[in-house]
């Protein structure tokens, strides 16, 4: 049915407007008579003369700035048939139609300032993704209205939903009911909206979570009237939380395995070093005795073997203290003291070094740092070791110094040793990574991976820069803030 | 080697260790006799001439016991309680001679009334130094003897 009909002469000039086109656009028949029509739908144009146009099939035009006397613009469908009248020029009948579908937004505002506000309002129901309803605030909650997407929501017709009083109760999943029900009975102590979330069951058989935010109405007598409500349905959320929960159990879970293992690991790798000790203590005894006892009576390759014997017995010893030392990095809570570094270095590098032709420079005046001396001792006594014994130079140079490099302390051992290979800076790190054999350099590949455990239990970091026969530099970045400048 | 002298009672059940205080006794030179008993309860039967060393020369009494923690069926500890609690052996110098580093086995030891405890040393030459230094200063106690 069209909404108003207009009859404008050949040029487009109002001759006659019916009551509905006063409605529709606000001017009244005088106001709007011997205006152009163009005045009132800007694109107002005719239709392209086809074969098809006929009288009883005449294509519709679509027209979105129809304007009204308030301002508003809305769209309109149109269709524009000649009146043929042999005593006049040309006269055409212009339809107007109200439009369905597109260009909601103009016309649903029409809608509202034209007080069509049920029509508005069925609109928004139907369109949008949120079911509203009314129920009877008291017994099973018989729901009194419910907008028509709930078919879209649970297969069930409005038609269905409404015909039993229980219909609601009933589809609730006997998990959440109770409990839902009970918690339902903050509604009628505080006035505001609250929300619930629950499951309801579909017509498919599937239950869908919906979040219910509902609050109660009062009349002016302050007497319970209705619920209203808003239903969203939030299966996808609930299924991402449920995800999202079950990832994070799996991941603790994981991590807690880890950490046993881990324990587990350490306190094996402990108790293996440890045991392993006495055996080894035992032969190297053994081979000495026979040393001594043997010396004068060993014969050609003999004395070697003894000799094998005692090198590897040795080297199996310190591989075990080397374990053994990895294993107790960060075992213990190791409490904090103020340490001299300048002191401190002094110190270790006189113990570690009993080589006087050995020039090691230690810088002086470096400030005291809060730190385990244990900790401390194990980062520095390997690199400060490995400055030695990793140096074929006529002239050994070992040189510790401590700088402040932005918002860290620096501290670094440099030396004029064989250097390393950038391609093995990260792996050295590692625990049983060599670069040479134990018949160049004797070591047991653990000595820099109880430094970078330490490291990462002092939250430190240290990094490598090195040139192949001419010597590397460790530095140890301590934040500031542990530094007592 | 002079048979008046009263030997020495050695509780140890590692063999490695006998071999070594032995070899620490050859080193030294120290004439008394050293008998050896594998755990705690071999070591009461000893002193108590009973069982294995019911035959008096079996078992002669010692001048000192040297005393390992670790042992089997009974600890050092144990043995220690029983000797300080028995009339005939609360006499007996005792010394405690043990990887052990657990610092209440030290304090047990010294309520004990242990006469020495010595932690084995890691190598053997601070090891048969500390049974030197033990044989010394038990020669200058039994000197009026």
């Amino acid at each position: 049915m069209p909404v108003s009909t207009v009859i404008v002469d050949s040029d487009f000039y109002i001759e006659l407007v019916d009551e509905r086109f006063v409605k529709l656009f606000g001017y009244s028949c005088e106001e709007s008579c011997g205006k152009s029509l163009t005045d009132f739908i800007p694109d107002f144009h005719l239709p392209e003369p086809t074969i098809t146009n006929t009288v009883d099939n005449c294509a519709k035009l679509v027209a979105l700035q129809a304007k009204s006397k308030q301002g508003h613009f809305f769209g309109i469908e149109y269709d524009v048939q000649p009146l043929l009248d042999i005593n006049t020029s040309a006269k055409y009948v212009v339809q107007i139609y109200e439009l369905e579908t597109a260009s909601s937004d103009i016309r649903y505002q029409q809608s509202v300032n034209s007080s069509d506000g049920h029509e508005w309002l069925s609109y928004l129901l139907r369109a949008s993704p949120v079911v509203v309803y009314s129920c009877v605030p008291s017994g099973g909650f018989p729901t009194t209205f419910i907008s028509d997407n709930i078919t879209n929501l649970t297969g069930y017709t409005t038609e269905q939903y409404l015909a039993d009083p229980s219909f609601w109760l009933n589809h609730l999943h006997p998990e959440d009911k109770d409990e839902l029900l009970e918690k339902m009975s903050v509604l009628f102590e505080e006035e505001k909206s609250h929300s619930f979330e629950y499951r309801f069951l579909c017509s498919n058989g599937d239950y869908i979570w919906v979040l219910d935010k509902l609050k109660i109405g009062r009349n002016a007598n302050g007497q319970l009237t209705e619920m209203v409500g808003l239903w969203l349905d939030i299966t996808e959320r609930k299924k991402d939380e449920r995800a999202l929960l079950e990832a994070h159990d799996l991941l603790q879970a994981r991590s807690e395995e880890l950490e046993d293992s881990n324990t587990e690991l350490s306190q094996f790798t402990y108790v293996v070093s440890h045991d392993l000790k006495a055996p080894l203590r035992a032969i190297h005894s053994y081979c000495d005795w026979l040393s001594d006892d043997l010396t004068d009576t060993l014969e050609g390759d003999q004395k070697d073997y003894i000799e094998g014997m005692q090198e590897a017995v040795q080297q199996a010893e310190n591989l075990i203290d080397d374990l053994l030392e990895l294993s107790r990095v960060g075992r213990r809570a190791v409490a904090a003291e103020p340490i001299h570094l300048t002191s401190f270095f002094n110190d270790l590098t006189q113990t570690l070094i009993n080589d006087q032709s050995v020039a090691i420079t230690v810088s002086k005046q470096m400030p005291v740092i809060n730190v385990s001396s244990t900790l401390l001792t194990q980062v520095f006594q390997n690199l400060i070791v490995n400055a030695y014994i990793y140096n074929l130079s006529e002239q050994k140079k070992i040189d510790i110094e401590g700088i402040v490099a932005g918002d860290f302390y620096q501290l670094s051992v440099s030396d004029n040793g064989m250097g390393i290979e950038e391609r093995f800076h990260e792996r050295i790190f590692q625990l049983f990574q060599r670069l040479h054999t134990k018949e160049e350099i004797d070591g047991t590949g653990i000595g820099l991976a109880i430094v970078n455990k330490a490291i990462s239990c002092l939250n430190w970091s240290i990094n490598l820069k090195s040139t192949p026969n001419e010597g590397s530099t460790f530095s140890v970045l301590i934040p500031l803030n542990e530094v007592n400048l | 080697m002079s048979s008046n002298l009263l030997p020495v009672l050695l509780a140890e059940d590692s063999k490695h260790d006998i071999m070594a205080v032995k070899r620490a006794w050859k080193q030294h030179g120290i004439p008394n006799e050293l008998f050896i008993v594998r755990d705690g309860e071999e070591c009461m039967d000893y002193l108590h001439k009973r069982g294995a060393y019911a035959e008096p020369a079996e078992a002669p009494h010692p001048c000192v016991l040297l005393l390992d923690i670790n042992m089997p069926k009974m600890n050092g500890l144990a043995v220690l309680r029983e000797i300080r609690k028995d009339q005939n052996l609360k006499r007996l110098p005792v010394v405690v001679l043990t990887t052990s580093k657990r610092d209440e086995d030290l304090v047990e030891s010294y309520d004990l009334n242990v006469n020495a405890y010595v932690a084995k040393p890691l190598h053997f030459e601070e090891f048969s130094q500390a049974i030197n230094t033990i044989y010394q200063f038990w020669r200058i106690v039994e000197q009026p003897r």
